[in-house]
């Protein structure tokens, strides 16, 4: 189930909502628990034993990590509840794209390929998996003590709000939310109801809007492309996936503020970066606070230095383009940012105008063409299609634009990049802050409920209208 | 005010719940959407379907289409887009004109290409369309002349298309659109206008017609968000087209036409915008329109007439009282679905040699862009089943069945019938089915 299905906006929704409300303090763990199942099952009802099963087992690893009295046991222990997670992740996620790259070798050598059927990927499971991580880590590192309640854990690992696209919520942030419920605050469901709006419409009015017209061209034949489309279309795509990705984020952080959690935030005006090292503090904030906590630290951070600073980087970005999906291309893509991550931190060092702890307002163009272009690899997954399309970037063969072809493409991509952009201005920052965190004031809050209701309703005629195309009359 | 917050919350979800109930229910009685769709069928749960989500996915797609307050919410949604960005959500059924004036998209693509050009696939040379066309005129003269022997006047009306009375209103394609156009002759249209006379074939060209008129009526001869002609110019239309049919065949009743008057808008004058479920209809023109009166008294009997035809045909059954000027009305609907005829549903289940001795009239009603399937499979039909028996009829589709072929037994009967048939061959065909001695002995 996705959150801009009807089935979710209309009626899992509705009857949660009334369900989770009218439930027993005491009680809401279990709802939110049956609910996150139903929700889970609905998309994917071939996995959710294996997420159960393999949830249930970490739980009693780590209760038993724990208990261990020896160090060495608790290790042990430790290993096998990680071995676990990533095998899992290993399995579902990347055994096609390992047996897929053997066959093709083997194929050069003349041999015959392995035999391989297929493994369907479960839905989420790079988010669960690492949510299941932090748990095991934190609590081996005593950060927290395990959950005594096996429902508990449950509940934190595949909440539904946050299961599919995260934010990737660790342990630490919100163990004690969840074993510690304490009675709803009605500003916080209504602030959390402003969230979920704000988000459903980034998602339905903008990304959805710009997704269309960018897989269009992206499908058409690259070679006719000229330098302008190219430049705009990988703008366009840039603002889909950001308005896509940090709307599903919002709805997720406003679905748990809903039901009294406190989830992180995930980004945080992205594009306004003024370099990579910036941006990667700004996008996917809870990946990259994940990798950096439980991958770049242990790996040895910047403690070993400059030579190893620069590995750890390398390896840290590699595997998170990897993460982004099984396939060469997030690969290079995590290692085209890596290598971006890398000069900054050489430079920065050596030239102070390149400093990446002092902000320079001039740098978040170039910083953003690097993105730009890092998005081209990362959204064409065919690596000689990207590279065609990369030279089609470069080729300075700039034809004008009609922009009377498809003005509701134009007008939302400009709609985009303005708000993706306007937190530069003060006055921007303003508008968000008052979007986002305000507590209103009685007749702003009913006038701001009204509005959400109207895009909640405007969005719900987006969903339903887009594909309902009636004929005048039957024709043979 | 404090108990603010819990209010609005608890409103939001009465909200919500109130759509579970409005979609289950419709308490509410809301103005439906207007259009023709296939509607999805509510899924059957097997735990099959559910294991491998196909279930989910069909009553979501369901769901689209049956919860509660859907049709504001399109219309809202649509409104937004047609004032915002001029911009139809139904690009498949309608496109957006110059001046706010709206066309079905086909009537675009026979203005810039001729339908008859996307009908057949590049790879088929042009003097083979050519072929179709002459071939199909060919038989239609045939089967004329063996109508007229047995007393059924078949006659063809050429309607107008609105692309062709009203081109300066068309979406612009830009100037290299029209290069596209293919063949000796550019349009179906054109090829009838031309040949029908030197095939003896009995018409009338009411798109001549319209073309003459254009500009000079105080009425529009097309609306400006309809797709048909207007209901005031096909009623004037209509009239002219009966007065045509007693040139040649029998007296049908004599009908009065009013004053025209001005009214706001009535169907199917404004079908396309209605087609773009929007919240408010387009400011026009107001439209004129004209009442008809059957004149009294009622002959003994009146004349029978089928029709085989487009849309176009609608507009004049608004409009007239049809019944009470032909006995025994046929709609045979594209030759497919048949309309006025409580026996029958679908021109598949009916003796075609029956019904066609039974009419007086046969008027085969075709627009300027359905032109290019005149009849939709009617001529040959009629033609086969007038002069060979169904055993006949049968033996050669079962032989076509076994011999192996990239074209389907249909393609090689439109194709080669007169070579399957070879008494169709002849410029009038004397063969005749039994099934004619039978009912006219």
């Amino acid at each position: 189930m996705i959150f801009s299905s009807h089935i979710f906006l209309l009626y899992f929704l509705p009857v949660f909502l009334l369900l989770y409300f009218l439930a027993p303090v005491r009680w809401r763990n279990a709802v939110l628990l049956v609910a996150s199942i139903v929700f889970y099952a609905w998309g994917a009802p071939d996995f959710i034993l294996i997420l159960l099963a393999s949830t249930v087992a970490n739980f009693y690893l780590v209760r038993a990590m724990h208990q261990a009295p020896r160090p060495a046991l608790k290790k042990l222990y430790c290993t096998l509840a990680i071995v676990l997670c990533l095998g899992l992740l290993a399995y579902f996620k990347y055994a096609n794209f390992f047996v897929d790259n053997l066959n093709a070798l083997l194929a050069l050598f003349g041999l015959s390929p392995l035999p391989w059927a297929k493994v369907l990927l479960p839905i989420g499971i790079s988010f669960f998996t690492f949510q299941s991580l932090t748990y095991v880590v934190d609590t081996y590192r005593g950060v927290n003590a395990p959950m005594r309640r096996l429902t508990d854990y449950v509940v934190y690992i595949i909440m539904f709000p946050q299961l599919i696209a995260g934010p990737i919520v660790r342990y630490t942030d919100i163990a004690d939310q969840i074993t510690a419920r304490r009675r709803l605050r009605w500003d916080e469901c209504l602030q959390g109801f402003y969230r979920f709006v704000i988000g459903l419409s980034k998602k339905v009015l903008i990304a959805d809007v710009i997704g269309r017209t960018v897989d269009t061209v992206l499908a058409s034949d690259l070679t006719a492309l000229d330098s302008t489309t190219a430049w705009v279309t990988i703008m366009a795509y840039t603002m889909q996936l950001y308005f896509d990705f940090s709307g599903y984020s919002d709805m997720a952080i406003g679905l748990g503020r809903i039901m009294g959690f406190r989830f992180p935030e995930n980004f945080d005006n992205p594009y306004t970066s003024a370099s990579i090292t910036e941006f990667w503090r700004r996008w996917h904030i809870t990946l990259g606070s994940f990798m950096r906590n439980y991958l770049y630290i242990p790996l040895g951070g910047n403690r070993r230095g400059a030579g190893r600073t620069y590995l750890n980087l390398w390896i840290v970005f590699l595997l998170s383009g990897l993460w982004h999906g099984a396939s060469w291309n997030y690969v290079l893509w995590g290692a085209y940012h890596g290598f971006f991550l890398v000069v900054e931190r050489f430079l920065s060092r050596r030239v102070p105008l390149l400093d990446t702890r002092r902000r320079h307002p001039l740098f978040v163009l170039p910083t953003f063409i690097i993105l730009l272009v890092g998005w081209a690899i990362f959204r064409i997954e065919d690596l000689p299609s990207c590279w065609l399309f990369i030279q089609r970037l470069f080729a300075f063969q700039f034809q004008p634009l009609d922009l009377a072809a498809d003005p509701q493409y134009y007008t939302t991509l400009a709609t985009a990049l303005i708000f993706a952009f306007i937190t530069l201005l003060p006055l921007g920052r303003k508008m968000q802050q008052a979007a986002y965190y305000t507590n209103y004031r009685p007749a702003t809050h009913i006038a701001v409920w009204a509005a959400a209701c109207l895009l909640l309703f405007f969005c719900l005629g987006a969903l339903t209208a887009t594909d309902f195309s009636p004929f005048i009359y039957f024709r043979f | 005010m404090h108990r603010l917050p819990k209010i609005l919350c608890l409103v939001t979800i009465s909200l919500l719940l109130l759509t579970i109930l409005q979609g289950l229910t419709h308490f509410l009685p809301l103005k439906p959407l207007k259009g023709a769709y296939l509607s999805a069928e509510r899924p059957a749960f097997t735990p099959q379907a559910f294991a491998s989500g196909q279930w989910q996915q069909d009553l979501d797609h369901y769901l689209k289409e049956h919860h509660g307050f859907r049709e504001p919410a399109i219309r809202l949604y649509n409104q937004y887009l047609w004032t915002a960005y001029h911009r139809s959500t139904n690009p498949g059924a309608v496109a957006i004109g110059q001046h706010d004036y709206l066309f079905e998209p086909w009537f675009v693509d026979e203005y810039y290409t001729g339908c008859y050009a996307h009908f057949y696939p590049d790879s088929v040379p042009d003097y083979e369309k050519d072929q179709v066309f002459f071939r199909r005129i060919s038989r239609l003269a045939k089967l004329q002349a063996i109508l007229d022997q047995q007393g059924t006047h078949l006659f063809l009306a050429l309607l107008p298309g609105k692309e062709r009375i009203y081109p300066q209103h068309l979406p612009d394609r830009g100037a290299h659109a029209r290069s596209q156009r293919l063949f000796g002759h550019h349009r179906a249209y054109d090829f009838y206008r031309q040949c029908a006379p030197l095939y003896g074939i009995r018409h009338v060209d009411i798109c001549h017609c319209f073309d003459s008129l254009r500009g000079r009526t105080p009425y529009l001869l097309f609306t400006q968000t309809g797709t048909h002609w207007s209901n005031i110019a096909s009623t004037y239309a209509f009239d002219s087209i009966m007065r045509f049919m007693q040139t040649f065949g029998p007296a049908i009743r004599p009908v009065k036409l009013g004053q025209p008057y001005y009214a706001s808008t009535r169907e199917p004058d404004a079908d396309l915008d209605d087609l773009l479920n929007k919240t408010f209809r387009i400011p026009t023109e107001r439209n004129q329109y004209v009442d008809v009166a059957v004149a009294d008294p009622a002959p003994d009997s009146n004349p029978s007439l089928v029709v085989i035809g487009d849309s176009f045909f609608w507009n004049i059954l608004h409009n007239y009282p049809i019944q009470e000027l032909f006995s025994n009305f046929r709609y045979w609907y594209y030759f497919s679905t048949i309309y006025y005829d409580t026996a029958h549903d679908n021109v598949a289940n009916i003796d075609l040699v029956e019904q066609l001795l039974q009419a007086d009239y046969v008027m085969l009603s075709y627009c300027t862009v359905q032109l290019y399937n005149l009849g939709n499979g009617f001529v040959d039909r009629a033609l086969l089943e007038l002069c060979y028996d169904p055993d006949e009829i049968q033996a050669v589709r079962d032989s076509l069945a076994n011999a192996p072929s990239t074209l389907s037994v249909d393609e090689r009967m439109e194709r080669y019938l007169e070579q399957y048939f070879p008494a169709l061959a002849e410029e009038v065909p004397t063969k005749r089915s039994s099934r004619l001695t039978q009912l006219r002995p």
